[in-house]
């Protein structure tokens, strides 16, 4: 069950998803940075570049080849599509003496994205379990999930802060895609050796120029995939850690990370997983209508944790270590999986560069000694 | 039920904020269907005298005048609400608190002896009760909009003090201390303007002051691994909130630090 496109095929692909009415996400290089954006075909993609991560750090260098999928992850996840940082819930209306209730427009394109990672997709499964695993659901994100369409671009240049080997996210990706591919340079030429997901991505893939890989191309995706593993930037040893952080909430390395830590929660909002939200109403100066709109939140905030008059993660330690302790350990004990999917944005996207996967085997130590 | 009132008063200040609420232009004419303004110098000549719902105070207190006028407005105003990095923390003029005032004052002025002034600049929170504090230098339009909603339905305005970091997260900015290397204010500094700066891709200048947790002994150490030195430091939180106590005690630190 597989398939080879050429690079111009990919843009075949674009033009099929826009004729089902999918509004098409794919990463293109903004204000020196790569995001996923609205595109029309493939040549507004960030064809070229290549991003150095370091903690603290990000910058994008030119490649030596046209490689359309030669980076590693974009600043935003596929969090900002699925589960936007700001998003109407309802509204109402006041009638006489009754109130009447609207739910929020819905957007109505359909969602489609090219190149999303491994990791991303991990962390996509991880909001399906969040958001809608339970009693109640997200409508909203439900809605946009159903519709949407996921083609994978699997990593073969892992970065410097990546950990997806750790996490068992990447970095080929194995779930929750419709179409993935790795992209390959054979003969001089671009080539998106791929496989399918789901019957929705076969039915899409029929109308787009295609044939089969041979032995050789399945091959070389093999070795670029493993290769990959081989590369990762970073490691985190996950064996017994759930448990010692849950036994560790008493430990020096929260008061020192806490020295470093600005508490101005860029992690949780880089993060793919992070799901906290808070609940804000407005209404109209006259009182006639109000509306409920739904933000992203953070743990670092001190209104996260205001309960019974104050605040009780008033620290800077607190909040540090709620958010590293939920991510890897409560996570684990909530919804079955780490929250963790080894993206390395928490690490890059810090100001100052604060890097659990260095500061949790320190932490280790500490205790070992 | 008569309309409740409201009253904009300014003190030491520049004039920039009550224009913000003037600069409401679309909806300005809702803001009068809600409620009668009863004082509004930039506005109108008209005046209601009080007692007030609601005094908007612009401007920091620094004349005798000033300190006897802010006890009259808050005995005539319900709810007192302070607008502006003037009215909220001295604004830029509080300067003159780290300085020999009588020495400006002799080399700025002909007359030296025209000059009636305190030798502080100070945020009317040192004078009276304020009930509200609207940050910024100026005030973002939308805030004070979203005060004066919250305020005609007696709800809780929607004025967060999270750090610029995550209005700049929400609206799809790339760090641009972490992508650019610019310094940035942001992770101080409290939200509200909606990240502006970083949006134009300038590190923030701590206009809003102070957010609800300033570590500035970390950012400091990252700001001078970008190569700014001791005196920009101390400049960029002597700015529009020299006075505010997060950005005064972190300023001193590095002066004494530094020896300076
Ligand atoms: S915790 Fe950090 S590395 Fe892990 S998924 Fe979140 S942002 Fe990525
Ligand atoms: S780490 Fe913090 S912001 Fe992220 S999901 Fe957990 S509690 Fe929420
Ligand atoms: S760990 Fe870094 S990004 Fe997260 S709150 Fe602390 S300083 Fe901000
Ligand atoms: S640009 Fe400034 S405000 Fe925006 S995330 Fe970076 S440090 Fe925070």
């Amino acid at each position: 069950m597989s398939f080879v496109l050429v690079r111009s095929a990919l843009d075949q692909l674009v033009q099929v998803l826009e004729q089902d009415g999918y509004d098409v996400y794919g990463p293109v290089v903004v204000d020196s940075a790569i995001r996923y954006q609205l595109v029309h075909g493939i040549d507004e993609l960030a064809i070229g570049v290549r991003d150095v991560q370091g903690p603290g750090h990000y910058s994008l260098v030119e490649r030596s080849d046209d490689a359309m999928f030669g980076y590693t992850v974009g600043v935003a996840s596929l969090k900002d599509l699925f589960f936007p940082p700001r998003r109407a819930v309802w509204s109402s209306v006041r009638e006489g003496g009754t109130l009447r209730f609207e739910p929020a427009e819905r957007p109505e394109p359909k969602i489609a994205v090219i190149g999303a990672r491994a990791c991303e997709l991990a962390a996509l499964a991880i909001h399906d379990t969040v958001l809608l695993g339970g009693e109640y659901k997200d409508a909203d994100y439900l809605r946009r999930r159903t519709d949407s369409f996921i083609v994978s671009v699997d990593c073969t240049e892992p970065g410097e802060v990546c950990f997806c080997g750790s996490m068992g996210t990447g970095p080929a990706a194995t779930t929750h895609f419709d179409l993935a591919m790795t992209e390959l340079l054979v003969d001089g030429e671009w080539e998106y050796v791929g496989r399918f997901g789901s019957e929705r991505g076969e039915r899409i893939l029929e109308r787009v120029t295609h044939r089969h890989p041979d032995q050789i191309e399945i091959s070389l995706v093999r070795s670029a995939v493993s290769g990959a593993s081989d590369a990762m930037g970073r490691e985190l040893s996950t064996v017994g850690l759930p448990e010692f952080l849950a036994s560790h909430r008493e430990h020096p390395a929260w008061a020192d990370i806490a020295q470093r830590c600005l508490a101005c929660g860029n992690c949780t909002q880089a993060c793919p997983t992070c799901f906290c939200v808070s609940t804000l109403d407005t209404a109209s100066l006259d009182g006639s209508r109000a509306s409920r709109e739904l933000r992203w939140d953070s743990c670092f905030s001190l209104d996260f944790s205001f309960m019974g008059g104050r605040p009780h993660r008033s620290t800077i330690d607190a909040r540090y270590r709620q958010w590293l302790t939920h991510k890897l350990s409560g996570w684990v004990e909530q919804f079955g999986t780490s929250g963790c999917v080894g993206c390395g944005r928490c690490i890059t996207w810090c100001p100052v560069g604060i890097d659990f996967t260095a500061e949790i085997p320190k932490m280790m130590e500490r205790v070992d000694a | 039920m008569a309309k409740p009132t409201l009253a904009v008063w300014k003190f030491a200040s520049c004039d920039g904020c009550q224009l913000c609420l003037l600069d409401l232009e679309d909806e300005l004419l809702d803001i009068a269907g809600a409620i009668e303004i009863a004082h509004f110098a930039e506005a109108t000549t008209a005046h209601v005298d009080g007692p007030y719902s609601v005094s908007l105070v612009e401007g920091s207190v620094t004349t005798q005048r000033e300190l006897e006028r802010i006890q009259s407005i808050r005995q005539q105003s319900e709810t007192l609400v302070a607008i502006g990095a003037c009215a909220t923390a001295g604004g830029i003029q509080a300067l003159k608190n780290l300085a020999d005032v009588d020495e400006f004052i002799e080399l700025v002025y002909a007359t030296p002896s025209y000059i009636d002034s305190l030798q502080t600049s100070t945020p009317i929170s040192a004078h009276v009760d304020v009930e509200i504090e609207v940050r910024g230098c100026p005030v973002n339009k939308y805030q004070l909009l979203e005060l004066v909603g919250a305020l005609l339905v007696g709800r809780k305005p929607d004025l967060p003090t999270y750090p610029v970091c995550i209005e700049c997260k929400a609206r799809g900015v790339s760090c641009v201390m972490v992508a650019s290397g610019t310094p940035c204010l942001g992770p101080v500094t409290q939200a509200g303007c909606g990240a502006i700066c970083p949006a134009f891709d300038r590190g923030c200048y701590g206009c809003f002051g102070p957010a609800e947790t300033v570590n500035m002994d970390s950012l400091a150490t990252r700001w001078r691994e970008l190569g700014v030195d001791d005196e920009r430091l101390l400049r960029s939180l002597r700015t529009f909130n020299a006075g505010a106590p997060g950005f005064a005690e972190a300023a001193s630190s590095i002066e004494t630090s530094t020896g300076g």
